[in-house]
């Protein structure tokens, strides 16, 4: 199993995450720290591309929740884009798209974002 | 009894000196000359020798170890030495006859004289030799012993050939012939006796151990010391003793020989090691501080005071006049000095590194640093530091196993180009043992939070254990199983019965996010939320929407759990559900042989405060007939992932279900239990599993 690893991206000022590898309980703390990152630097638009992610347990789920209200308090959002469909799966069975915007491709979320 | 036996001792000393006295006496007066009471008087003087050791072999003169006290005591005798001879040649004036050998007392003083010249040997050669034996004693070597027999062989030999053939120790071509089988022993014997005795007096490695500062005061010491020895037996043995007892006089010949050899070999070592006395003194305190440090590290798990210790001692060894260690953290790459110690006091700085270039160019290099000229700017920055002049410095850094870097330890003198190799090798040990020490108390720590997150784990897996239901309810027209397995980290799995009777029953299934205690905790508070909310309400759908009301204020943030409450109503043949979040029902339908995923809307407990939780949240209905199954469970069994990375699925639960479906719930669950073995092949579940089987009779 390769090592979860996370790539930062900026593009007029939103900011795309693209984890890579498997987001389980181990793992959870490293992604975290990258959100938590951003949110404290002033970065509320953030993109979460997850083509490179392979598996993301519950625990990895509840990183977007503890950091949802403060963003979007912020008028910021957290979007996620490129999702496989085993990582859609448990995203879909926790209904997590009645609370987030998924989009198929990040191109989608960038406009979405400069649209506002 | 001790006591009374010395005592004793001495009186037979005194005894048989006054015997030998009056044989003297006897002899001087009569001019006669009996050769076997000779003899015998021999063996008396010899034999006071050996009761006069007997006395001292028990006292503490005999087993001193200290270098210094043996020196002072021997210096002492010296002392003694020359005083009472002196006294007594001013006492009793001696003339000895000349030319013939033994010479022969000439008058009754000279008479008086050589017998207590005689008894002073005993008294005070014999200590002397037992200080010589101490000092060679003081690190023994293997052929020692072989060559203190040797030269205690050859020492009788030669008082026998003295005794027997009336003959000095000067081997004269003039007295003897040269092949005589007499003057062949005493030869042989006075070689063998002179070589053991040279042989001994190398072994002086007493010097070794002794301070730069001892050595050269003791070098010059040895100067008048070797001088007043040699010229002893001229002073006050040359005639005397011969004219009392040859036996006597050849010990006390050859006890002044190996006197003068171990006196010559000793002050010629000590000028040896003077050049190199300043190496050995540091080297020695080397050895020791770095000893005094392993002995701290095996004790002290503090780590500041260990810090302290390290910095203290290295300044103590290095001569330094300012020692500091910066530690490394290595998660904000930046070095933080946390203690330092000056000369003479310690205090703790809480300031940056001073010098974060070199600090750079250490953590990068990994190599040992040495400043030999600090620029002016450099020393006021240290002068205000620390109060010193500081011109050179060194600094070495700290490291652990897999190149991991602690940090930096650093020494300072006040002079430019202060610093040597072996300095640098010094701190460079210093930086090792101190790398080993944080380790350990780094593995200490962690292995006390480890301990504690076991204790944390068990209490999290008992807590769970007890909120589960040991067995499902017994319903007359239901046969039902349960499933859990939990993982080494408690997964929060979690379900549980209600409103039971003979209609039907509530089931409730669930997963907390997260693991450990937290997820127990949460798992306690869901259900019994769940319990008193059944009392309230029938329909599933509004015990979860209550349910999440409640829970939504108390879980944190990132926790949330997917939920499943449904009720089996046996009269009309149907089961209500909804689904929070949690894995879909399957049921296997008896009728078309089918087993069938059902996933109605609805989001998990704790994501909203209830808005959009309730408009998402949809309630299906099940028809049930007989020999149907339904098949609860969480993502610990569709998720169970093998060696290979597959994981167990849906898929292949729907085919077990189908193909065991004529199977009572027990043996179904039997099934599934080895089909998941099978899967897993040793691997470890990595989540909780739990599965509810219904079956319709």
């Amino acid at each position: 199993m390769d090592a979860f690893t996370i790539t930062q991206t900026e593009n007029s000022g939103i900011v795309t995450l693209r984890p890579r590898g498997y987001l389980d309980a181990h793992t959870v703390a490293q992604f975290e720290a990258a959100i938590r990152k951003l949110v404290k630097n002033g970065h509320y638009k953030i993109i979460v591309n997850m083509k490179d992610l392979e598996y993301i347990s519950s625990a990895g789920l509840g990183v977007f929740m503890g950091f949802i209200e403060e963003v979007r308090e912020q008028n910021g959002d957290i979007k996620l884009s490129d999702l496989s469909q085993r990582v859609y799966k448990v995203f879909d069975l926790l209904g997590f798209p009645a609370l987030f915007e998924i989009y198929e491709q990040e191109k989608e979320a960038q406009e979405k974002f400069l649209q506002k | 009894m001790k006591y009374r036996r010395s005592q004793l001792l001495i009186v037979l000393i005194l005894i048989a000196g006054f015997i030998s006295f009056i044989y003297d006496l006897i002899e001087y007066y009569s001019s006669l000359n009996f050769q076997l009471l000779s003899y015998v008087d021999e063996a008396l003087a010899l034999g006071n020798v050996l009761l006069f050791y007997l006395f001292l072999r028990k006292r503490p003169l005999a087993f001193e170890n200290d270098v210094y006290k043996n020196l002072k005591s021997f210096i002492f005798l010296l002392g003694v030495l020359y005083v009472v001879v002196l006294l007594l040649r001013l006492i009793f004036p001696a003339e000895f006859t000349s030319g013939v050998f033994p010479q022969e007392p000439a008058t009754i003083s000279a008479l008086v004289y050589s017998n207590l010249i005689s008894l002073v040997v005993v008294f005070l050669i014999t200590p002397m030799l037992l200080i010589i034996r101490n000092l060679v004693r003081y690190r023994y070597k293997k052929r020692t012993r072989w060559f203190v027999l040797f030269a205690f062989l050859a020492t009788t030999a030669l008082i026998l050939y003295s005794v027997i053939f009336n003959k000095p120790l000067d081997f004269n071509f003039s007295h003897t012939p040269i092949f005589s089988f007499e003057y062949l022993l005493g030869v042989v014997a006075f070689i063998v006796a002179m070589l053991a005795l040279f042989l001994i007096s190398m072994r002086n490695s007493w010097i070794t151990y002794l301070s730069r500062k001892e050595k050269i005061s003791y070098f010059f010491l040895s100067i008048p010391v070797i001088w007043l020895i040699i010229y002893i037996f001229d002073f006050a043995f040359a005639k005397a003793l011969p004219a009392h007892s040859l036996a006597l006089a050849v010990f006390a010949y050859l006890a002044w020989l190996f006197l003068v050899f171990y006196a010559l070999m000793s002050s010629l070592n000590l000028l040896i090691h003077l050049p190199t006395a300043r190496v050995f003194e540091r080297k020695m305190k080397e050895v020791a501080s770095l000893q005094n440090l392993s002995r701290a590290i095996s004790a002290e798990f503090n780590f500041d005071r260990l810090v302290r210790q390290v910095t203290d001692m290295n300044s103590e060894v290095l001569k330094s006049v300012f020692t500091w260690l910066e530690i490394y953290d290595e998660k904000t790459k930046q070095l933080h000095l946390i203690s330092s110690s000056t000369a003479g006091f310690s205090k703790p700085l809480k300031e940056q590194s001073p010098l974060p270039g070199l600090s750079h160019k250490i953590i990068t290099t990994r190599k040992p640093q040495v400043l030999n000229e600090l620029s002016k700017e450099e020393q006021e920055k240290f002068r205000l530091l620390s109060q010193q002049k500081i011109a050179s410095l060194a600094a070495v850094p700290l490291l652990g196993a897999n190149e991991r870097i602690f940090g930096i330890l650093y020494a300072a003198k006040p002079t430019a180009f202060g610093f040597d190799p072996d300095d640098v090798n010094m701190l460079e040990a210093f930086a090792n043992q101190a790398s080993i020490a944080m380790e350990n108390v780094e593995l200490v720590k962690n292995s006390l939070k480890q301990e504690r997150l076991e204790k944390e784990l068990q209490i999290a897996r008992e807590v769970q254990l007890r909120l589960l239901p040991q067995n499902p309810p017994q319903i007359p027209g239901l046969d039902m199983e349960s499933l859990t397995i939990t993982a080494y980290e408690v997964g929060g799995d979690y379900h549980d019965f209600y409103s039971v009777d003979e209609t039907g029953l509530g089931i409730v299934i669930g997963d907390v996010s997260g693991k450990g205690t937290s997820a127990a905790f949460y798992m306690a508070e869901a259900k019994g939320i769940i319990q008193s909310l059944a009392r309230i309400f029938t329909s599933p759908r509004d015990i979860l929407v209550e349910t999440n009301k409640i829970l939504y204020a108390s879980l944190e943030k990132k926790a949330f759990i997917s939920m499943l409450s449904g009720r089996v109503n046996l009269t009309t043949g149907s089961f209500w559900f909804s689904r929070a979040g949690h894995c879909p029902v399957i049921q296997y339908s008896a009728a078309s042989g089918s087993a069938t995923l059902h996933q109605p809307e609805g989001i998990a407990v704790g994501l909203d405060s209830g808005s959009i939780f309730d408009a998402k949240l949809q309630q299906a209905r099940l028809s049930l007939g007989a020999g149907d199954i339904l098949a609860l469970y969480t993502d610990g069994l569709s998720e169970a992932r093998n060696a290979q990375g597959q994981e167990f699925g849906e898929e292949r639960l729907c085919a077990l279900l189908k193909k065991n479906a004529d199977l009572s719930a027990s043996d179904l669950k039997d099934a599934v239990i080895d089909e998941i073995l099978k899967f897993l092949d040793g691997q470890n579940l990595h989540d909780d599993l739990t599965l509810l089987l219904i079956k319709i009779k």
